[in-house]
């Protein structure tokens, strides 16, 4: 169940029937917040519920990135320090990197991040009166679980939600890629796609890919569903390809 | 009230078609266009974003407004729609949400057409959520003229407004039919004030309701599946 919610209006999470368990805690995501008596929408958007879980959330998209713990990111190195880099990850502060949140980093063996270059990261604390901090290591396990400095390749902009589709296992833009060009991708949550193929045209056919998927959708004239989507997606990459 | 009185055809409760063109600016974190009728304004919003350190504040977001008339240099009446601006957004932002930060608010009208105020009010409120700021709520703003023979014109045009013995501007948020925002020029009695509030009330439902329909459209072209409504 999907409906269009406008902020202000409220939304009644209390009322349950027999299926769910009224004893379980509800769950407020993104968009929603409780007030004394009600919850109410603070973003514009698509209600969604697990009714179920108990859980319910806003879906919309948006350009501006607000860090959030544990989402993946694509940040671009500002400055140096001593201990940490200061990176740019599109939000409203930069974030700090510390030098020692890499895999294998110690007092004398630690990478070297050069001011410009791309990293990959996870959000390790946000907190909207502090700084936001990264890691490029799995602190439970000491390994990099994918993270790190991205290097050549190319990183492109997009909205905040085909980020959160290109994310999902078998998105559909990927797949169609990947059944005509081997490549590599990272995806942030910030809004920022990094790129890179075997070779620089076959880059440049990806991240035009990446950019033009995202409004696939508007021209549609059938039913979404995640069959004609990748076809929609397959057709936009056979156009590419001619292109080339 | 007669249906015929107006030049354009309009009965005296009928809005001009409304009009919205979203995410227009590729850069800006949120851009609108809204318009009644020819009478069109853009409003582009940018934030949260970094705030220089004198204009930071510790508790709240910052927020910035520009308006710029269709035609000549910003001069009094700009000053007075910056402040309008100003009370809409602080009204309808949870600043606190995002302290230390800028949020820039920048408004050009692009064609003065009557109902000047209420056009840009809600092309800034459509850009707000368009740019997905965190929002207390929407607020809708109607205009609304009283003639020299006492007939209240909804939406008036600029031919309307000239004649007009008074013009009343007025923005509501849907919970409650809550009035937000009042502005009243020329003079008129306490009676043809309240008939004026009903007659913006019911304007501003309308336009209300084309904020849900706006999204509606946009969520669909990006790729939300939308559900139609049971």
């Amino acid at each position: 169940m999907a409906k269009i919610i406008l902020p202000g209006e409220q939304v009644d999470v209390f009322t349950v029937d027999d299926t769910v368990d009224a004893s379980l805690p509800v769950c407020l995501g993104p968009g929603l917040v409780q007030s004394e008596t009600a919850v109410h929408a603070i973003q514009g958007g698509l209600l969604r519920s697990q009714e179920t879980a108990r859980h319910w959330w806003i879906e919309s998209n948006k350009k501006r990135y607000v860090p959030a713990v544990g989402e993946p990111v694509i940040g671009q190195v500002t400055s140096r320090h001593a201990e940490e880099y200061r990176v740019d990850i599109g939000g409203a502060h930069t974030a700090v990197l510390p030098a020692l949140a890499f895999e294998g980093a110690t007092k004398k063996n630690r990478p070297n991040l050069k001011v410009g270059a791309l990293v990959y990261a996870r959000v390790s604390l946000a907190d909207k009166d502090m700084e936001p901090e990264l890691e490029c290591v799995n602190p439970s396990t000491g390994r990099s679980d994918g993270y790190g400095e991205l290097t050549d390749g190319f990183m492109v902009h997009c909205g905040l939600a085909h980020c959160l589709r290109l994310l999902r296992p078998n998105a559909a833009a990927l797949t169609a890629l990947g059944q005509h060009i081997p490549f590599e991708v990272a995806v942030g949550m910030n809004g920022r796609v990094w790129i890179r193929a075997d070779t620089i045209d076959h880059t440049i056919l990806g991240a035009t890919m990446i950019t033009r998927s995202e409004h696939v959708y508007g021209d549609m004239t059938t039913a979404l569903t995640a069959s004609t989507e990748l076809d929609a997606c397959r057709r936009l990459v056979k156009q590419l390809v001619q292109q080339l | 009230m007669s249906g015929s009185s107006r030049a354009d055809g309009r009965t005296a409760t009928q809005l001009r078609p409304m009009s919205a063109s979203q995410g227009v600016l590729a850069r800006a974190d949120g851009a609108v266009r809204f318009g009644f009728g020819d009478a069109l304004a853009i409003c582009s919003v940018n934030g949260p974003m970094e705030a220089k350190l004198k204009e930071e504040q510790l508790d709240r977001a910052t927020i910035e407004v520009q308006y710029r008339p269709a035609t000549g240099v910003p001069g009094v009446r700009a000053r007075v729609m910056e402040a309008a601006i100003r009370d809409i957004v602080e009204a309808s932002v949870l600043a606190n949400h995002h302290p230390r930060t800028l949020v820039q608010v920048t408004v050009q009208h692009l064609n003065e057409a009557g109902s000047a105020m209420a056009t840009t009010l809600n092309a800034v409120a459509m850009a707000l959520l368009n740019a997905g700021l965190p929002l207390r709520s929407m607020p809708a703003t109607t205009t609304c003229a009283i003639t020299a023979d006492g007939e209240l014109l909804i939406d008036p045009t600029a031919e309307e407004e000239a004649v007009a013995a008074s013009i009343h501007t007025m923005a509501f948020v849907q919970e409650q039919h809550q009035l937000v925002y009042i502005e009243s020029t020329g003079h008129y009695t306490e009676e043809q004030l309240a008939a004026c509030h009903e007659l913006c009330r019911a304007g501003a439902d309308k336009v209300y309701a084309f904020y849900r329909v706006a999204l509606e459209k946009k969520l669909a072209e990006e790729g939300f599946v939308v559900e139609a409504a049971a």
